[in-house]
């Protein structure tokens, strides 16, 4: 079963060109001959037709093939569909901010904050899935985001993927997001080094200095210098890496000493981000562990910020809204929330900077709702 | 939308599940009381730093110190590698990668080439380092043969990236030859294909609207002298008895329209100077200037002769220098951004990873492996200061000649090989210990000039006196963030901050 990786909002959409990709048979229909229509208006060439009126279905159920669902409001032109027994995915919606492939569930680590909470089972057909969704993709997609699960874990199946993306779209951006620990393996870095230099960033998280706090993090023994091995693989061969430090109760008192263990030990990083936590998945499982507000740690991220610019590492703040960042540094604070999991209040409709905001996680919305403060301009 | 805990498979560990701080070994350090405290500061090679105190330190070099005595001492020990856990196959690496970043230097092959067109000047400076010739005396410019060797010399280093220096003598009056050399460079740099910048040293006395145009079609960039007010400069740089500081002026005037403030003046300290920086400040900003350098003489040529009239003792030159780094740092407190260039280098090399070029202060010294000097005649030196000793007749440092020799040949002269050798101060008496190391180098020239070989002497060195007192200064103030804060914004070349912090 794919994932739901995307949704807009909003679709007035009455009938569109869609691709489909049906993986079972190893086959996928592009543009014309997939069509999503609630309007009788349907041209020969159409093979398949997908629908919420019980009129077209009618009428074309004994022409074409022709499913119907009851609710789909989603879909968009161009969008690809991951087609099963009773129900539909949508796997590509060309409109969204932030395109990433889901690569599998299953992790090394088991952070306590984790928004994705692995799973063991096998999930190999995810492989030819996404296999299948490059091929469709399309050409001049600027950037297209690897994650999981930890991406990595695939070995020679994740090189034969970049290989993929890689050759059909020689000039998109690869994001993975991962813990970098299969960097220490520098056969495998070369390999990536050798298909994808140059358009390939690992986004790798360090969230303490102290080794023995970041794997209990992560909870996972040796994490912590792996992963900083994995850092100067990736620079060895030439390969951009990002540090990504979410920041919870356990480390908000440590980003100075994080900041200048970066500066000091890696770096040629390319930018840190520092983010705001995601409740959902296993951040509730751990809510007292992990939970404190912005509000509490907004002194710390200022004086990380602060080390950053003395460091010229260039550094932003992601996940919180601009009212929760303290004005000084409030343009370091990025719109970094996909689109399919972004969130305002009633409040932020009286803000004047609600089109610059990164808004809230849907889950997290509940935990800043009542720190929420609309910020008006020239207050004085 | 509601969200509630997630299925697990399996449990979270405790932290003390994670925790294994036991066995740990000392990586080598160096440690020196920090003068007039109870602190000692302890630093690696490749140049972390700790303030401890002398019980702590002790018990760390027993190893009887423990994660529990201190946290956050510990980990700042392991994290800048004074310590390592010996189940952590990968900290020697780790370390290395370190050293490597601070030692960068060492990859770049000769970085700066100075060219010396002429040694011909109307200037009779005090404290000029070379024996300026007679304006007439047209033997002692560079020959276009000569240069257009010495170019190809150059083009012939590794180092992708390329300074040309131009220096006297007064450049301006051989500006033929520096027209040679900018257009031969660049039309050899078609095919080598290097980042070329150019640096005019002038005093800009009577430059002409031709030889600016030039400068400007070119992107030279100008470096020149200003010893401070009107007075101080006269006295300081005369010529027979013109107001040489009114020609200054106008020069200076004449290039800004064609260069704008891209015109970088330098102080030559003399033992009058050391009254008047407040006045000298002044004069630097009323040129648009937001830094200064505050170096002292150097004990050559010309200098030495005149040393006892303009000249000063190490321990005048720090009582001064200290005096003024202070009445510096208290402009920035007030929001005034000036930087003192020589602290902040220094500074540089104490707070960030990363190497630094600058060849008097390097380990093993930059001379002939960071820099070269093309004299007029042909001869090659390692170093500016190497010519003008062997303007005095000391050819000792002479590398070679560019119509006999390779650039092969030059980097495996003996002389250069011997001057790598013995400047490497990891090995050197009463430098390998010290704690201040990693931030400092060698001039085994200024060894050779004032204690006769290349190695010199720690305990009587004007050099290590000097440093010492900078270092001592600069490490205590770097303890109270307000210094620091000033410090990263000397580094960063970031005017903005001073401001910030004063709004």
């Amino acid at each position: 079963m794919i994932k739901l990786l995307h949704t807009t909002p909003y679709s007035s959409i009455q009938s569109a060109k869609v691709r489909k990709v049906v993986y079972n048979i190893s086959e996928y229909i592009d543009g014309d001959n997939i069509f999503y229509t609630t309007s009788d208006n349907v041209s020969v060439n159409v093979k398949l037709i997908l629908t919420t009126s019980k009129d077209i279905f009618k009428k074309y159920k004994n022409l074409k093939e022709v499913i119907y669902f009851e609710k789909l409001d989603e879909v968009e032109e161009y969008a690809i569909l991951k087609l099963e027994l009773n129900s539909i995915y949508l796997t590509f919606l060309p409109s969204s901010n932030a395109h990433t492939l889901f690569f599998t569930s299953r992790c090394n680590h088991y952070c306590l904050m984790c928004s994705e909470p692995p799973k063991i089972d096998n999930d190999d057909y995810l492989i030819q899935d996404n296999l299948k969704i490059i091929e469709l993709l399309d050409k001049d997609l600027p950037v297209l985001g690897v994650s999981g699960g930890e991406p990595t874990l695939l070995g020679s199946d994740f090189i034969k993927i970049i290989k993929k993306i890689r050759k059909e779209l020689p000039q998109t951006e690869i994001r993975v997001l991962t813990n970098g620990r299969a960097y220490t393996n520098e056969k495998f870095v070369q390999e990536i080094a050798d298909i994808a230099k140059g358009y390939f960033v690992s986004e790798i998280p360090i969230y303490h200095s102290d080794f023995a706090k970041h794997d209990y993090i992560v909870q996972s023994r040796n994490a912590f210098f792996e992963t900083i091995d994995g850092f100067y693989k990736c620079a060895a061969y030439g390969l951009s890496t990002e540090v990504r430090v979410v920041i919870s109760k356990q480390n908000y008192d440590n980003l100075a000493d994080l900041m200048y263990f970066i500066y000091r030990n890696i770096p040629f990083v390319d930018h840190i981000a520092l983010m705001g936590l995601e409740y959902i998945g296993f951040a509730l499982n751990n809510l007292k562990t992990i939970h404190i507000s912005p509000l509490e740690y907004m002194e710390e991220l200022k004086q990380a910020i602060k080390l950053c610019r003395n460091y010229a590492l260039p550094v932003s703040i992601y996940n919180l809204p601009l009212c929760l960042v303290h004005e000084d540094i409030r343009h370091y604070a990025r719109q970094s929330i996909s689109d399919w999991k972004n969130e305002f209040s009633e409040i932020c409709y009286n803000c004047e900077y609600k089109n610059e905001c990164a808004g809230m996680f849907t889950s997290t919305q509940p935990f800043f709702e009542t720190l929420l403060k609309p910020i008006i301009k020239n207050e004085d | 939308m509601t969200f509630s805990p997630a299925k697990t498979y399996k449990n979270f560990k405790d932290l003390s599940y994670y925790q294994k701080y036991e066995e740990y070994n000392l990586f080598p350090f160096n440690f020196k009381n920090l003068k007039d405290t109870n602190l000692i500061l302890i630093t690696t090679e490749e140049g972390e730093f700790v303030i401890t105190t002398k019980d702590k330190l002790n018990s760390i070099l027993k190893k009887s110190f423990c994660f529990e005595d201190d946290p956050s001492l510990f980990l700042e020990l392991l994290n800048k590698q004074f310590i390592y856990l010996t189940h952590d196959k990968e900290a020697l690496n780790r370390k290395i990668i370190k050293y490597r970043t601070k030692k960068q230097f060492l990859y770049t092959g000769p970085v700066l080439h100075v060219f010396v067109v002429t040694t011909r000047c109307q200037h009779k400076c005090h404290y000029c380092q070379i024996t300026p010739q007679n304006q007439n005396a047209f033997e002692y410019d560079m020959t276009e043969q000569i240069a257009k060797k010495s170019v190809q010399m150059m083009m012939q280093a590794p180092s992708q990236n390329i300074t040309v220096e131009f220096q006297g003598g007064e450049t301006l009056l051989a500006f033929d030859v520096v027209k040679t050399i900018v257009s031969y460079t660049l039309f050899l740099n078609e095919t080598y294909k290097k980042e070329i910048e150019f640096v005019l040293a002038t005093s800009l006395v009577d430059i002409n609207q031709e030889q600016l145009e030039f400068i400007k079609e070119n992107h030279i960039l100008i470096s020149t002298s200003l010893d401070g007010p009107e007075i101080l400069h006269n006295k300081n740089r005369p010529i027979n008895s013109q107001n040489t500081y009114k020609k200054f002026l106008e020069g200076y005037l004449l290039a800004r329209e064609y260069v704008g403030n891209t015109i970088s003046p330098l102080l030559t300290l003399s033992r009058d100077s050391l009254f008047h920086i407040e006045d000298i400040i002044t004069e630097y900003q009323k040129f648009n200037q937001n830094s200064i350098s505050l170096r002292a003489l150097s004990p050559y040529g010309f200098a030495v002769k005149t040393m006892g009239k303009i000249g000063y003792s190490a321990k005048e030159y720090i009582d001064f220098y200290l005096k003024a780094l202070d009445y510096i740092i208290n402009m920035n407190l007030r929001g005034v951004y000036f930087r003192e260039e020589y602290a902040t280098l220094l500074l540089r090399r104490i707070l960030t990873p990363y190497a630094t070029g600058y060849v008097d202060l390097q380990s093993p010294s930059g001379a002939g492996m960071n820099a070269l000097v093309y004299y007029y005649n042909g001869d090659i030196y390692p170093a500016d200061e190497a010519r003008m000793l062997a303007e005095m007749g000391d050819e000792t440092f002479k590398l070679g000649h560019v119509n006999e020799n390779t650039y092969k040949d030059i980097y495996n002269s003996p002389v250069l090989q011997t001057l790598i050798q013995d400047s490497c101060a990891e090995s050197l008496a009463g430098c390998s210990d010290c704690s201040y190391l990693p931030y400092c180098g060698c001039d085994p020239l200024f060894n050779y000039v004032t204690q006769f070989d290349h190695y010199g002497h720690r305990p009587t060195s004007d050099f290590c006196y000097k440093q010492t007192a900078i270092y001592e200064y600069l490490f205590k103030k770097i303890q109270d963030e307000k210094f620091l804060d000033i410090f990263w914004a000397w580094i960063n070349y970031d005017t903005e901050i001073i401001n910030e912090n004063i709004s």
